[in-house]
């Protein structure tokens, strides 16, 4: 049987490398892809059972939602602000929403405020590019939408395919999208 | 028992033998007011610390129980040596983001408010340090370093940095390239153009060199020591809470969200246009806060401030011996009645001064 899980781990951990490893990212869109590269590398190493570390997987994963999506949206929605254009603020914001995190949901138990989190900030990707009229984000928003819902409704859209899988492929796709995004604006402002 | 309890009269004595190498040497590094108000800020942030450690610690044994990834054999050397060197780095990390993040200034402008630069500097420390400083060592709770380990490798990088804290030690050759020692440590603590934001390492000054914050300490040019928004006042709770009000103010009076955000996470030398706070620093016009020259000259006035605040040290190894058996209530209430004291004893000053 396929390890589909390990296997849309695996594309998430690349595209997402390969963001963080790009230089002429934004600092938050590259902080958020490099929290995600180390959330779905442990994914990789968990559900194929090469080193499973599920607790720190989901810890990773916790601080994607609450800090990785959120420092996207931000990237997307307002480039030009401190937390999107300069190291510093990118890692305050991350620092100040992982501390967050690990109080109300690693401690206190409350995963709601993760799942918020992730979905205010995708909802925020869609609004904004839906008034704006930009349909690149606009599709972006609505990937990585239909994503978190098919975590949240567990969907199997595919025999094969689980909900997370949808959650992994559709950041795969999104970020992918995105960092397409931010070369364009960076090509048209330059 | 808190291994403090054993710290503390070594502190004391090794005080009493910098003054009196000081004195044999010609060199005036103690001004009994600065000193007191160093140790009435040690005493209280070990009073208010009893208390809060148990949140900072408590995320950390937490944190290691649910995330911690690895398991760590606490008899082998190389767990301790790797957890001091991971200890060391994000101290390093902390004690940076300490200088210039102007929320975490609030909470550490306090070991820097002293005009002098001696034993007792090593003791003035934050009362409120606990609010921020547990997300510096997550990383390490994330490998699963077991919470002995981790309170061990701290209180060794904490107390290692008490006697750096002199003028009394000059160059020491090749350590000062290795490790933070007093020469590199007055670096951090001037106010010169050259000093600020230099130095923050632990133990190890190789971070400093390795992140391009490394300023070695220069030959001829006094420094100045101290802060470039002076406390002035010898109170331990207004030197806690100054920053912090500061901040709350700036922020208050800024316009737009960008600049209030601004206010709170820039560098202490961000700038409000509504609130300028910081006229350029001259050090030709520098002069220290100090007590009048009444009050210095008063030897009944010193010995009571003496008295004051070696009776709140024994109040405090007393707390600390005796905390175990009281219950919350006891301990807070004892706590704020102490820090009331010390307050109380500050003002002594004050009202000599006046």
């Amino acid at each position: 049987m396929i390890n589909s899980l390990a296997m849309t781990d695996a594309l998430l951990c690349v595209v997402t490398a390969w963001g963080a490893s790009r230089a002429s990212l934004q600092p938050a869109l590259r902080l958020a892809c490099g929290l995600l590269a180390i959330a779905s590398f442990l994914g990789v190493l968990r559900f194929s059972g090469v080193y499973p570390l599920p607790s720190l997987h989901l810890f990773f994963s916790m601080l994607g939602a609450i800090s990785a999506l959120p420092l996207l949206a931000i990237a997307v929605v307002n480039p030009a602000s401190q937390v999107a254009s300069t190291v510093r603020f990118a890692w305050i914001f991350f620092v100040a929403s992982g501390a967050v995190g690990v109080l109300c949901v690693s401690l206190a138990g409350i995963r709601l405020v993760s799942d918020a989190a992730a979905l205010i900030a995708v909802l925020c990707i869609l609004i904004f590019s839906l008034f704006k009229h930009a349909a690149i984000s606009a599709v972006i928003g609505l990937i990585l939408l239909l994503g978190l819902l098919s975590m949240a409704l567990k969907w199997q859209v595919v025999g094969f395919l689980q909900s997370a899988d949808l959650l992994h492929l559709s950041l795969a796709v999104g970020i992918f999208l995105t960092m397409r995004f931010s070369f364009l604006s960076t090509r048209s402002n330059t | 028992m808190s291994p403090i309890v054993f710290a503390i009269p070594v502190f004391l004595l090794a005080m009493v033998l910098e003054l009196w190498l000081a004195r044999r040497r010609g060199l005036q590094v103690y001004r009994t007011a600065d000193a007191v108000t160093s140790l009435h800020l040690g005493i209280m942030s070990q009073f208010v610390g009893s208390i809060t450690r148990v949140m900072a610690l408590g995320i950390y044994a937490a944190m290691v129980d649910k995330v911690g990834a690895f398991t760590w054999d606490e008899k082998n050397p190389a767990t301790w040596v790797f957890a001091l060197l991971l200890y060391d780095f994000l101290y390093y990390w902390y004690h940076r983001a300490g200088h210039e993040v102007h929320l975490l200034w609030a909470a550490h402008v306090v070991h820097h408010s002293s005009e002098d630069y001696n034993l007792s500097t090593a003791l003035r420390q934050t009362s409120s340090g606990f609010l921020f400083g547990w997300v510096f060592y997550l990383p390490m709770a994330l490998l699963g370093i077991p919470f002995k380990v981790f309170v061990i490798v701290g209180l060794v990088d904490l107390l290692y940095q008490f006697w750096v804290h002199t003028e009394l030690v000059g160059r020491l050759g090749w350590m000062d390239r290795v490790f933070v020692t007093p020469s590199n440590h007055r670096v951090h603590h001037g106010q010169n153009d050259y000093c600020i934001d230099k130095n923050y390492g632990g133990i190890l000054i190789v971070w400093d060199r390795l992140f391009g914050t490394f300023a070695p300490e220069r030959e001829g040019e006094k420094i100045l020591y101290g802060v470039r928004k002076p406390l002035l006042s010898w109170n331990p709770i207004w030197g806690n809470l100054m920053t912090y009000r500061d901040i709350l103010k700036t922020a208050w009076v800024t316009k737009g969200w960008r600049n209030k955000g601004m206010a709170v996470f820039a560098g202490p030398g961000w700038q409000s246009n509504e609130r300028p706070q910081h006229a350029e620093f001259q050090p030709e016009r520098f002069q220290r806060f100090d007590v009048s020259a009444a009050d210095q000259a008063s030897r009944g006035l010193q010995a009571i401030s003496l008295a004051g605040m070696l009776a709140a040290t024994t109040a405090l190894l007393y707390f600390l011996i005796t905390t175990q058996g009281m219950t919350q209530t006891e301990r807070m209430l004892y706590v704020t009645v102490m820090i009331l004291v010390l307050a109380a004893l500050s003002k002594l000053w004050k009202r000599a001064s006046t």
